[in-house]
Protein backbone atom coordinates (compact mmCIF):
# COMPACT_ATOMS: atom_id res chain seq x y z
CA UNK A 1 0.00 0.00 0.00
CA UNK A 2 1.44 3.65 -1.04
CA UNK A 3 2.22 5.58 1.84
CA UNK A 4 1.02 8.89 2.46
CA UNK A 5 3.09 12.14 1.29
CA UNK A 6 1.63 13.74 4.36
CA UNK A 7 0.13 13.22 7.65
CA UNK A 8 -1.83 15.43 10.23
CA UNK A 9 -2.26 14.22 13.33
CA UNK A 10 -4.53 16.43 15.95
CA UNK A 11 -3.02 19.33 14.74
CA UNK A 12 -3.73 22.68 17.14
CA UNK A 13 -2.87 26.46 16.53
CA UNK A 14 -3.71 29.68 18.96
CA UNK A 15 -3.13 32.80 18.22
CA UNK A 16 -3.59 34.36 21.81
CA UNK A 17 -6.78 33.30 23.33
CA UNK A 18 -8.35 32.68 19.34
CA UNK A 19 -8.36 29.19 18.50
CA UNK A 20 -7.80 28.97 15.15
CA UNK A 21 -7.44 25.12 14.02
CA UNK A 22 -8.52 22.76 16.52
CA UNK A 23 -7.10 18.98 16.59
CA UNK A 24 -6.84 18.75 12.81
CA UNK A 25 -6.81 14.99 11.66
CA UNK A 26 -6.07 13.85 7.70
CA UNK A 27 -3.75 12.44 5.45
CA UNK A 28 -2.97 13.20 1.66
CA UNK A 29 -1.67 10.93 -0.72
CA UNK A 30 0.81 11.36 -3.52
CA UNK A 31 -0.62 12.78 -6.85
CA UNK A 32 -4.16 13.37 -5.42
CA UNK A 33 -5.64 16.73 -4.68
CA UNK A 34 -6.90 16.81 -1.77
CA UNK A 35 -9.62 19.87 -1.04
CA UNK A 36 -10.27 22.20 2.39
CA UNK A 37 -13.23 23.99 1.99
CA UNK A 38 -14.95 26.47 4.49
CA UNK A 39 -15.86 29.70 5.03
CA UNK A 40 -13.28 32.90 5.99
CA UNK A 41 -12.13 32.27 9.27
CA UNK A 42 -12.76 28.70 9.14
CA UNK A 43 -8.96 27.78 9.33
CA UNK A 44 -8.29 26.70 5.85
CA UNK A 45 -5.15 29.13 5.52
CA UNK A 46 -3.74 28.24 8.71
CA UNK A 47 -3.40 25.15 8.10
CA UNK A 48 -1.87 25.41 4.88
CA UNK A 49 0.58 27.64 6.65
CA UNK A 50 1.37 24.94 9.04
CA UNK A 51 2.19 22.17 6.14
CA UNK A 52 4.37 24.75 4.55
CA UNK A 53 5.82 24.95 7.69
CA UNK A 54 5.23 28.68 7.75
CA UNK A 55 3.30 28.76 11.24
CA UNK A 56 4.30 26.10 14.05
CA UNK A 57 1.88 24.30 15.41
CA UNK A 58 0.46 24.80 19.45
CA UNK A 59 0.22 21.18 19.58
CA UNK A 60 -0.30 18.17 17.21
CA UNK A 61 2.38 16.50 14.58
CA UNK A 62 2.88 16.75 10.45
CA UNK A 63 4.82 14.18 8.77
CA UNK A 64 6.09 14.68 5.33
CA UNK A 65 6.85 11.74 3.74
CA UNK A 66 7.24 9.62 7.17
CA UNK A 67 9.06 12.31 8.90
CA UNK A 68 8.32 14.27 10.75
CA UNK A 69 8.45 18.31 10.21
CA UNK A 70 6.69 20.18 12.12
CA UNK A 71 9.25 20.95 14.74
CA UNK A 72 12.54 21.17 12.73
CA UNK A 73 15.18 23.77 13.37
CA UNK A 74 14.54 26.61 10.36
CA UNK A 75 18.07 25.20 9.01
CA UNK A 76 16.69 21.27 8.64
CA UNK A 77 13.75 22.77 6.73
CA UNK A 78 15.29 24.07 3.58
CA UNK A 79 15.72 20.68 1.72
CA UNK A 80 11.87 20.23 3.04
CA UNK A 81 10.92 23.47 1.62
CA UNK A 82 11.94 22.21 -1.87
CA UNK A 83 9.82 20.06 -2.04
CA UNK A 84 6.61 22.08 -1.23
CA UNK A 85 5.81 25.18 -2.66
CA UNK A 86 2.89 27.63 -2.21
CA UNK A 87 0.33 29.26 -4.91
CA UNK A 88 -0.99 32.76 -3.23
CA UNK A 89 -5.02 33.68 -3.61
CA UNK A 90 -3.50 37.64 -5.74
CA UNK A 91 -1.48 36.66 -8.58
CA UNK A 92 -0.77 40.21 -9.27
CA UNK A 93 0.40 41.60 -5.80
CA UNK A 94 2.60 38.34 -5.04
CA UNK A 95 4.23 39.56 -7.81
CA UNK A 96 7.51 41.80 -7.42
CA UNK A 97 5.76 44.53 -9.92
CA UNK A 98 9.68 45.95 -10.29
CA UNK A 99 10.99 43.02 -11.33
CA UNK A 100 10.75 41.24 -14.75
CA UNK A 101 8.95 37.47 -15.20
CA UNK A 102 12.67 36.43 -16.27
CA UNK A 103 13.92 37.46 -13.16
CA UNK A 104 10.66 36.37 -11.24
CA UNK A 105 11.23 33.03 -12.20
CA UNK A 106 14.67 32.95 -12.41
CA UNK A 107 14.97 33.80 -8.49
CA UNK A 108 14.64 30.51 -7.55
CA UNK A 109 16.43 28.37 -9.97
CA UNK A 110 19.70 31.00 -9.01
CA UNK A 111 19.15 30.36 -5.30
CA UNK A 112 17.93 27.06 -5.16
CA UNK A 113 19.52 25.10 -8.79
CA UNK A 114 22.48 27.15 -8.67
CA UNK A 115 21.51 27.80 -12.31
CA UNK A 116 23.06 30.75 -14.54
CA UNK A 117 23.25 31.80 -17.85
CA UNK A 118 21.78 30.15 -21.00
CA UNK A 119 20.90 27.13 -18.63
CA UNK A 120 19.11 29.54 -16.63
CA UNK A 121 17.63 31.66 -19.64
CA UNK A 122 16.74 27.89 -21.02
CA UNK A 123 14.75 26.62 -18.04
CA UNK A 124 12.88 29.65 -17.72
CA UNK A 125 11.45 29.59 -21.15
CA UNK A 126 10.45 25.46 -20.85
CA UNK A 127 8.68 26.92 -17.53
CA UNK A 128 7.33 29.35 -19.65
CA UNK A 129 5.91 26.92 -21.77
CA UNK A 130 4.69 24.53 -19.01
CA UNK A 131 2.01 26.96 -17.83
CA UNK A 132 1.36 28.16 -21.86
CA UNK A 133 3.42 31.43 -22.14
CA UNK A 134 5.17 32.54 -24.87
CA UNK A 135 8.77 33.32 -24.25
CA UNK A 136 8.61 36.47 -25.12
CA UNK A 137 7.16 36.97 -21.94
CA UNK A 138 10.46 36.82 -20.22
CA UNK A 139 11.01 40.89 -20.60
CA UNK A 140 7.53 41.63 -19.26
CA UNK A 141 6.63 42.91 -16.02
CA UNK A 142 3.78 42.32 -13.78
CA UNK A 143 1.87 45.12 -15.21
CA UNK A 144 2.12 44.45 -18.62
CA UNK A 145 0.28 41.00 -17.87
CA UNK A 146 -3.38 40.08 -17.30
CA UNK A 147 -4.66 38.55 -13.81
CA UNK A 148 -5.04 35.08 -15.36
CA UNK A 149 -1.12 35.31 -16.87
CA UNK A 150 0.53 36.86 -13.79
CA UNK A 151 -1.26 33.50 -11.81
CA UNK A 152 0.56 31.86 -14.46
CA UNK A 153 4.05 33.04 -13.69
CA UNK A 154 3.60 32.64 -10.61
CA UNK A 155 2.66 28.98 -11.10
CA UNK A 156 5.63 28.54 -13.08
CA UNK A 157 7.72 30.02 -10.00
CA UNK A 158 6.52 27.85 -7.90
CA UNK A 159 7.35 24.92 -10.49
CA UNK A 160 11.03 26.49 -10.89
CA UNK A 161 12.37 23.84 -8.05
CA UNK A 162 10.20 21.22 -9.39
CA UNK A 163 8.18 20.39 -5.98
CA UNK A 164 6.52 17.72 -5.44
CA UNK A 165 3.56 19.01 -3.76
CA UNK A 166 1.73 22.62 -4.15
CA UNK A 167 -0.33 24.55 -1.81
CA UNK A 168 -3.29 26.33 -3.57
CA UNK A 169 -4.53 28.94 -1.18
CA UNK A 170 -7.99 30.01 -3.19
CA UNK A 171 -5.67 30.68 -6.01
CA UNK A 172 -8.37 30.95 -8.54
CA UNK A 173 -10.53 33.18 -6.34
CA UNK A 174 -9.31 36.25 -7.49
CA UNK A 175 -9.67 35.95 -11.03
CA UNK A 176 -12.99 35.95 -13.51
CA UNK A 177 -14.51 32.41 -14.06
CA UNK A 178 -13.11 32.09 -18.01
CA UNK A 179 -9.26 33.05 -16.03
CA UNK A 180 -10.43 30.48 -13.58
CA UNK A 181 -11.42 27.69 -15.67
CA UNK A 182 -8.32 28.02 -17.78
CA UNK A 183 -6.05 28.32 -14.39
CA UNK A 184 -7.94 24.97 -13.27
CA UNK A 185 -7.71 22.97 -16.33
CA UNK A 186 -3.86 24.26 -16.62
CA UNK A 187 -3.26 22.90 -12.93
CA UNK A 188 -5.08 18.99 -13.49
CA UNK A 189 -2.60 19.01 -16.85
CA UNK A 190 0.23 19.97 -15.01
CA UNK A 191 -0.57 17.73 -12.48
CA UNK A 192 -0.81 14.74 -14.86
CA UNK A 193 3.03 15.37 -16.41
CA UNK A 194 4.49 16.07 -13.02
CA UNK A 195 3.09 14.04 -11.08
CA UNK A 196 2.43 16.85 -8.68
CA UNK A 197 0.40 16.52 -5.30
CA UNK A 198 -2.06 19.04 -4.47
CA UNK A 199 -3.79 20.97 -1.13
CA UNK A 200 -6.45 22.78 -2.76
CA UNK A 201 -7.82 25.55 -0.51
CA UNK A 202 -11.21 27.38 -1.39
CA UNK A 203 -14.82 28.67 -0.07
CA UNK A 204 -16.02 27.26 -3.21
CA UNK A 205 -16.97 23.33 -2.62
CA UNK A 206 -18.41 23.21 -6.48
CA UNK A 207 -14.71 24.18 -7.41
CA UNK A 208 -13.44 22.00 -4.78
CA UNK A 209 -15.67 19.49 -6.32
CA UNK A 210 -14.73 19.39 -9.85
CA UNK A 211 -10.32 19.39 -8.43
CA UNK A 212 -10.40 17.25 -5.84
CA UNK A 213 -11.00 13.48 -5.05
CA UNK A 214 -11.12 13.74 -1.38
CA UNK A 215 -12.28 16.50 0.68
CA UNK A 216 -12.10 17.97 4.22
CA UNK A 217 -15.02 20.64 4.78
CA UNK A 218 -13.70 23.09 8.08
CA UNK A 219 -15.83 25.30 10.01
CA UNK A 220 -14.42 27.31 12.86
CA UNK A 221 -11.25 25.51 13.27
CA UNK A 222 -12.55 22.28 13.59
CA UNK A 223 -12.95 19.70 10.25
CA UNK A 224 -16.53 18.59 10.23
CA UNK A 225 -15.63 15.53 7.79
CA UNK A 226 -13.28 13.84 5.13
CA UNK A 227 -14.93 12.49 2.33
CA UNK A 228 -14.74 11.30 -0.93
CA UNK A 229 -15.87 13.93 -4.01
CA UNK A 230 -19.16 11.54 -4.35
CA UNK A 231 -20.03 11.57 -0.56
CA UNK A 232 -20.65 15.11 -0.32
CA UNK A 233 -24.32 14.90 -1.86
CA UNK A 234 -25.15 11.59 0.58
CA UNK A 235 -27.43 11.51 3.10
CA UNK A 236 -24.73 11.48 5.71
CA UNK A 237 -23.06 14.08 4.76
CA UNK A 238 -22.68 16.82 7.58
CA UNK A 239 -25.97 19.48 7.78
CA UNK A 240 -22.82 22.17 7.18
CA UNK A 241 -21.48 20.01 3.98
CA UNK A 242 -24.77 20.48 2.29
CA UNK A 243 -25.22 24.38 3.33
CA UNK A 244 -21.96 24.98 1.62
CA UNK A 245 -23.59 23.16 -1.78
CA UNK A 246 -26.97 25.48 -0.98
CA UNK A 247 -24.49 28.37 -1.05
CA UNK A 248 -22.74 27.97 -4.09
CA UNK A 249 -23.84 30.06 -7.56
CA UNK A 250 -24.51 27.03 -9.39
CA UNK A 251 -26.91 25.67 -6.89
CA UNK A 252 -28.57 29.50 -6.08
CA UNK A 253 -28.57 29.38 -10.47
CA UNK A 254 -30.59 25.88 -10.50
CA UNK A 255 -32.96 26.97 -8.06
CA UNK A 256 -33.56 30.22 -9.56
CA UNK A 257 -33.98 28.32 -13.12
CA UNK A 258 -36.12 25.53 -11.31
CA UNK A 259 -38.85 28.66 -9.77
CA UNK A 260 -41.25 29.51 -12.36
CA UNK A 261 -39.93 33.48 -11.36
CA UNK A 262 -36.18 34.45 -11.71
CA UNK A 263 -35.95 35.10 -8.37
CA UNK A 264 -34.48 33.54 -5.56
CA UNK A 265 -35.38 31.15 -3.19
CA UNK A 266 -34.30 31.35 0.47
CA UNK A 267 -30.61 29.72 1.33
CA UNK A 268 -31.91 27.28 4.26
CA UNK A 269 -28.97 26.49 6.15
CA UNK A 270 -26.70 28.88 6.10
CA UNK A 271 -26.90 30.36 9.58
CA UNK A 272 -24.70 32.86 11.15
CA UNK A 273 -22.34 35.23 9.32
CA UNK B 1 -43.19 50.35 -22.39
CA UNK B 2 -42.13 53.96 -23.90
CA UNK B 3 -38.82 55.22 -23.33
CA UNK B 4 -40.08 57.90 -20.94
CA UNK B 5 -41.56 55.12 -18.58
CA UNK B 6 -37.81 53.61 -18.81
CA UNK B 7 -35.84 53.69 -15.14
CA UNK B 8 -32.80 53.98 -17.56
CA UNK B 9 -32.49 54.75 -20.90
CA UNK B 10 -28.66 53.99 -22.57
CA UNK B 11 -28.80 54.88 -26.89
CA UNK B 12 -25.65 54.15 -28.65
CA UNK B 13 -23.41 55.09 -26.02
CA UNK B 14 -19.79 55.49 -27.41
CA UNK B 15 -17.15 56.17 -24.72
CA UNK B 16 -13.05 56.60 -25.05
CA UNK B 17 -10.05 57.62 -23.93
CA UNK B 18 -10.14 61.47 -24.05
CA UNK B 19 -6.14 61.71 -24.90
CA UNK B 20 -6.31 59.26 -27.67
CA UNK B 21 -8.86 59.54 -30.09
CA UNK B 22 -8.18 56.23 -31.46
CA UNK B 23 -8.56 54.53 -28.37
CA UNK B 24 -12.79 53.78 -28.28
CA UNK B 25 -13.92 51.52 -24.51
CA UNK B 26 -17.68 51.33 -25.40
CA UNK B 27 -18.79 50.80 -28.68
CA UNK B 28 -22.58 52.05 -28.78
CA UNK B 29 -24.05 50.59 -26.24
CA UNK B 30 -27.86 50.67 -26.11
CA UNK B 31 -29.52 49.37 -23.00
CA UNK B 32 -33.41 50.24 -21.34
CA UNK B 33 -34.16 49.16 -17.85
CA UNK B 34 -38.39 49.02 -17.02
CA UNK B 35 -39.41 49.91 -13.60
CA UNK B 36 -38.68 46.52 -11.07
CA UNK B 37 -36.23 45.16 -13.84
CA UNK B 38 -32.92 43.36 -12.62
CA UNK B 39 -30.24 43.13 -15.16
CA UNK B 40 -27.22 41.24 -14.89
CA UNK B 41 -24.61 42.21 -16.76
CA UNK B 42 -21.86 39.95 -17.40
CA UNK B 43 -18.67 39.41 -18.89
CA UNK B 44 -14.81 39.05 -18.27
CA UNK B 45 -12.54 41.54 -16.21
CA UNK B 46 -11.73 44.67 -19.28
CA UNK B 47 -15.17 43.70 -21.37
CA UNK B 48 -16.73 47.49 -20.09
CA UNK B 49 -19.28 46.26 -17.88
CA UNK B 50 -17.99 48.42 -15.03
CA UNK B 51 -17.03 51.73 -16.67
CA UNK B 52 -20.83 51.51 -18.39
CA UNK B 53 -22.40 51.15 -14.65
CA UNK B 54 -19.86 54.38 -13.55
CA UNK B 55 -20.89 56.26 -16.85
CA UNK B 56 -24.53 55.58 -15.61
CA UNK B 57 -23.53 57.35 -12.53
CA UNK B 58 -21.48 60.21 -14.52
CA UNK B 59 -18.36 58.84 -12.09
CA UNK B 60 -16.38 57.91 -14.95
CA UNK B 61 -12.83 58.67 -14.52
CA UNK B 62 -11.33 61.91 -15.85
CA UNK B 63 -9.37 59.98 -18.49
CA UNK B 64 -12.93 59.13 -19.55
CA UNK B 65 -14.96 61.02 -22.42
CA UNK B 66 -18.62 59.94 -23.71
CA UNK B 67 -18.35 60.58 -27.06
CA UNK B 68 -22.01 60.28 -28.13
CA UNK B 69 -24.87 59.07 -27.39
CA UNK B 70 -27.60 59.45 -24.14
CA UNK B 71 -27.79 57.70 -20.30
CA UNK B 72 -31.29 59.06 -19.16
CA UNK B 73 -32.06 57.92 -15.87
CA UNK B 74 -35.94 58.67 -15.07
CA UNK B 75 -35.93 60.78 -18.30
CA UNK B 76 -33.07 63.09 -17.15
CA UNK B 77 -29.82 63.00 -19.21
CA UNK B 78 -26.71 62.13 -17.46
CA UNK B 79 -24.47 62.80 -20.39
CA UNK B 80 -22.87 66.30 -19.77
CA UNK B 81 -24.87 66.95 -17.02
CA UNK B 82 -23.58 69.30 -14.52
CA UNK B 83 -22.71 68.44 -11.04
CA UNK B 84 -25.34 70.11 -9.64
CA UNK B 85 -27.70 68.29 -11.88
CA UNK B 86 -26.14 64.66 -10.98
CA UNK B 87 -26.30 65.39 -6.93
CA UNK B 88 -29.97 65.73 -7.63
CA UNK B 89 -30.02 62.29 -8.94
CA UNK B 90 -27.38 60.62 -7.22
CA UNK B 91 -29.06 58.96 -4.04
CA UNK B 92 -32.46 59.31 -4.99
CA UNK B 93 -32.99 58.13 -8.73
CA UNK B 94 -30.03 55.62 -8.55
CA UNK B 95 -27.22 54.56 -6.44
CA UNK B 96 -24.50 52.19 -6.38
CA UNK B 97 -22.81 49.28 -4.29
CA UNK B 98 -19.40 48.59 -5.15
CA UNK B 99 -16.72 45.74 -5.27
CA UNK B 100 -14.96 46.16 -2.06
CA UNK B 101 -16.79 47.66 1.16
CA UNK B 102 -13.72 48.65 3.13
CA UNK B 103 -12.06 50.63 0.70
CA UNK B 104 -15.52 52.36 -0.37
CA UNK B 105 -15.78 53.06 3.32
CA UNK B 106 -14.36 55.83 5.35
CA UNK B 107 -12.37 54.28 8.07
CA UNK B 108 -12.02 56.51 10.19
CA UNK B 109 -15.76 57.49 10.48
CA UNK B 110 -18.75 55.71 12.14
CA UNK B 111 -21.05 53.85 9.97
CA UNK B 112 -23.73 55.57 11.35
CA UNK B 113 -21.92 59.24 10.35
CA UNK B 114 -21.59 57.96 7.18
CA UNK B 115 -25.03 56.60 6.51
CA UNK B 116 -26.07 60.29 8.56
CA UNK B 117 -23.66 62.15 5.44
CA UNK B 118 -25.96 60.04 2.60
CA UNK B 119 -29.02 61.08 3.46
CA UNK B 120 -29.02 65.11 4.13
CA UNK B 121 -26.94 65.05 1.28
CA UNK B 122 -30.01 64.21 -0.69
CA UNK B 123 -32.71 65.34 1.54
CA UNK B 124 -33.70 68.07 4.42
CA UNK B 125 -33.81 66.38 7.65
CA UNK B 126 -32.45 66.73 10.76
CA UNK B 127 -29.26 65.27 12.85
CA UNK B 128 -31.20 63.26 15.12
CA UNK B 129 -33.93 62.28 11.94
CA UNK B 130 -31.34 61.19 9.95
CA UNK B 131 -29.53 58.89 12.55
CA UNK B 132 -33.20 57.56 13.42
CA UNK B 133 -33.38 56.70 9.62
CA UNK B 134 -29.99 55.30 9.57
CA UNK B 135 -30.61 53.23 12.56
CA UNK B 136 -33.89 51.54 11.01
CA UNK B 137 -31.90 50.60 7.78
CA UNK B 138 -29.15 48.84 9.66
CA UNK B 139 -31.92 47.10 11.01
CA UNK B 140 -33.27 46.68 6.99
CA UNK B 141 -30.30 45.24 6.07
CA UNK B 142 -29.97 42.56 8.59
CA UNK B 143 -26.91 44.41 10.65
CA UNK B 144 -27.51 43.04 14.46
CA UNK B 145 -28.45 45.35 17.21
CA UNK B 146 -28.36 48.36 14.95
CA UNK B 147 -28.70 51.14 17.82
CA UNK B 148 -25.42 49.73 19.33
CA UNK B 149 -23.34 49.36 16.21
CA UNK B 150 -24.51 52.89 14.19
CA UNK B 151 -21.68 53.76 16.23
CA UNK B 152 -19.32 51.08 15.33
CA UNK B 153 -16.27 51.68 12.87
CA UNK B 154 -15.97 50.03 9.70
CA UNK B 155 -13.01 47.56 10.87
CA UNK B 156 -15.23 46.72 13.43
CA UNK B 157 -17.64 44.76 11.07
CA UNK B 158 -16.51 41.42 9.36
CA UNK B 159 -16.98 41.87 5.11
CA UNK B 160 -20.38 40.34 4.93
CA UNK B 161 -21.65 42.76 7.29
CA UNK B 162 -19.62 45.98 5.83
CA UNK B 163 -21.40 44.93 2.33
CA UNK B 164 -24.52 45.50 4.25
CA UNK B 165 -23.98 48.47 5.25
CA UNK B 166 -22.62 49.99 2.30
CA UNK B 167 -26.11 48.39 1.35
CA UNK B 168 -28.32 50.35 3.59
CA UNK B 169 -25.85 53.53 2.24
CA UNK B 170 -27.34 52.99 -1.33
CA UNK B 171 -30.69 52.70 -0.61
CA UNK B 172 -30.64 55.52 2.19
CA UNK B 173 -32.46 57.75 -0.21
CA UNK B 174 -34.78 54.95 -1.93
CA UNK B 175 -33.38 55.25 -5.16
CA UNK B 176 -35.29 53.73 -8.19
CA UNK B 177 -31.99 52.62 -10.21
CA UNK B 178 -29.50 50.30 -7.78
CA UNK B 179 -25.81 49.39 -9.93
CA UNK B 180 -24.14 46.70 -8.18
CA UNK B 181 -20.89 46.35 -9.27
CA UNK B 182 -19.89 43.02 -8.10
CA UNK B 183 -21.17 43.49 -4.84
CA UNK B 184 -20.31 40.05 -3.66
CA UNK B 185 -17.26 39.77 -5.66
CA UNK B 186 -14.46 39.50 -2.05
CA UNK B 187 -16.97 37.48 -0.38
CA UNK B 188 -17.06 33.66 0.89
CA UNK B 189 -19.92 31.69 -0.97
CA UNK B 190 -22.13 31.14 2.38
CA UNK B 191 -21.90 35.32 2.84
CA UNK B 192 -22.23 36.18 -0.88
CA UNK B 193 -25.84 33.66 -0.81
CA UNK B 194 -26.87 35.58 2.03
CA UNK B 195 -26.32 39.32 0.66
CA UNK B 196 -28.18 38.03 -2.55
CA UNK B 197 -30.99 36.95 -0.35
CA UNK B 198 -30.97 40.34 1.12
CA UNK B 199 -30.57 42.08 -2.14
CA UNK B 200 -33.40 40.06 -3.26
CA UNK B 201 -35.69 40.83 -0.37
CA UNK B 202 -35.06 44.71 -0.69
CA UNK B 203 -35.60 45.05 -4.55
CA UNK B 204 -38.62 43.11 -4.10
CA UNK B 205 -39.59 45.69 -1.46
CA UNK B 206 -39.05 48.64 -2.69
CA UNK B 207 -39.62 48.23 -6.60
CA UNK B 208 -36.03 49.06 -7.40
CA UNK B 209 -34.67 48.52 -11.27
CA UNK B 210 -30.84 46.58 -10.69
CA UNK B 211 -28.05 46.37 -13.08
CA UNK B 212 -26.14 43.37 -11.24
CA UNK B 213 -22.64 43.45 -12.58
CA UNK B 214 -20.85 40.44 -12.15
CA UNK B 215 -18.34 37.72 -14.27
CA UNK B 216 -20.69 34.78 -12.88
CA UNK B 217 -23.05 34.40 -14.97
CA UNK B 218 -24.63 31.64 -12.87
CA UNK B 219 -24.90 34.14 -9.99
CA UNK B 220 -26.52 36.91 -11.95
CA UNK B 221 -29.35 34.17 -13.75
CA UNK B 222 -29.69 33.57 -9.90
CA UNK B 223 -31.35 37.09 -9.31
CA UNK B 224 -31.71 38.62 -12.62
CA UNK B 225 -34.71 38.42 -15.22
CA UNK B 226 -32.35 39.36 -18.22
CA UNK B 227 -29.08 38.97 -18.90
CA UNK B 228 -26.70 41.22 -21.19
CA UNK B 229 -23.26 39.57 -22.09
CA UNK B 230 -20.54 42.19 -22.62
CA UNK B 231 -17.39 41.72 -24.71
CA UNK B 232 -15.07 44.22 -25.69
CA UNK B 233 -17.54 46.89 -24.97
CA UNK B 234 -20.30 45.65 -26.80
CA UNK B 235 -22.93 43.79 -25.63
CA UNK B 236 -22.93 40.52 -27.45
CA UNK B 237 -26.23 39.49 -26.03
CA UNK B 238 -29.73 40.22 -24.48
CA UNK B 239 -32.29 37.98 -23.32
CA UNK B 240 -34.70 37.12 -21.07
CA UNK B 241 -32.43 34.39 -18.17
CA UNK B 242 -33.54 31.43 -18.85
CA UNK B 243 -33.34 31.68 -22.47
CA UNK B 244 -30.11 32.51 -22.14
CA UNK B 245 -28.42 30.06 -20.11
CA UNK B 246 -30.57 27.27 -21.75
CA UNK B 247 -30.02 28.45 -25.29
CA UNK B 248 -26.79 30.95 -25.35
CA UNK B 249 -26.89 31.99 -29.32
CA UNK B 250 -23.36 33.87 -29.00
CA UNK B 251 -19.85 31.86 -28.35
CA UNK B 252 -18.80 34.19 -25.69
CA UNK B 253 -22.21 33.47 -23.84
CA UNK B 254 -21.59 29.82 -24.82
CA UNK B 255 -17.61 29.76 -23.44
CA UNK B 256 -18.68 31.73 -19.79
CA UNK B 257 -21.43 29.02 -18.90
CA UNK B 258 -18.86 26.18 -19.84
CA UNK B 259 -16.27 28.06 -17.92
CA UNK B 260 -18.59 27.45 -14.78
CA UNK B 261 -17.96 24.73 -11.93
CA UNK B 262 -21.25 23.41 -11.41
CA UNK B 263 -21.86 20.40 -9.20
CA UNK B 264 -22.69 18.68 -12.11
CA UNK B 265 -18.99 18.89 -14.48
CA UNK B 266 -17.49 16.15 -15.24
CA UNK B 267 -13.97 15.91 -12.89
CA UNK B 268 -12.38 13.85 -15.32
CA UNK B 269 -12.65 16.56 -18.36
CA UNK B 270 -11.43 20.02 -18.93
CA UNK B 271 -13.22 22.79 -18.29
CA UNK B 272 -14.41 24.50 -21.47
CA UNK B 273 -13.86 21.44 -23.28
CA UNK B 274 -16.92 21.12 -26.50
CA UNK B 275 -16.54 24.86 -26.70
CA UNK B 276 -15.23 25.53 -30.23
CA UNK B 277 -14.10 29.18 -30.18
CA UNK B 278 -13.16 29.04 -26.17
CA UNK B 279 -9.42 29.33 -26.86
CA UNK B 280 -10.25 32.34 -29.67
CA UNK B 281 -12.32 34.16 -27.49
CA UNK B 282 -10.19 33.81 -24.09
CA UNK B 283 -7.17 34.47 -25.86
CA UNK B 284 -5.21 32.45 -23.69
CA UNK B 285 -3.52 29.36 -24.33
CA UNK B 286 -5.58 26.76 -22.50
CA UNK B 287 -3.64 23.37 -21.79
Amino acid sequence: MTEPLIEVDGLVKDFGSVRAVDGATFSIMPGETFGLVGESGSGKSTIAAMLLCLERPTAGEIRFRGTRIDNLAPRKLLPIRRDMQLVMQDPVSSLNRRKTVRQIIGLPLSLHEGLSGAAREARIVELLDLVGLPASFVERYPHELSGGQCQRVSIARSLAISPEFLVLDESVSAVDVLMQAQILNLLNALQKELGLTYLFVSHDLAVVRYMCTRIAVMQGGKILEVSDREQIFSDQAHPYTRALIAASPASLAARAAAEATPHLSPTGGTDAS
Amino acid sequence: MTVDDAVLNISDLRIGLRADAEVELLHGVSMTLARGERVGLVGESGSGKSLLSLSVMGLQPPAIDVRSGSIRVNGSEVVGARDSRLDELRGRSMAMIYQDPMSSLNPVRSVGAQIVEAIRAHATVSRAAARRTAIDLLGSVGVRDPHRTVDNYPHEFSGGMRQRVMIAMAISCEPDLLLADEPTTALDVTTQAKIMELLDDLVEQRGMSVIFVTHDIALASSFCSRIDVMRRGEVVETGPTAEVMRNPQHPYTSALLASICTFETDPTRPLLSGVAAADALTGGASR
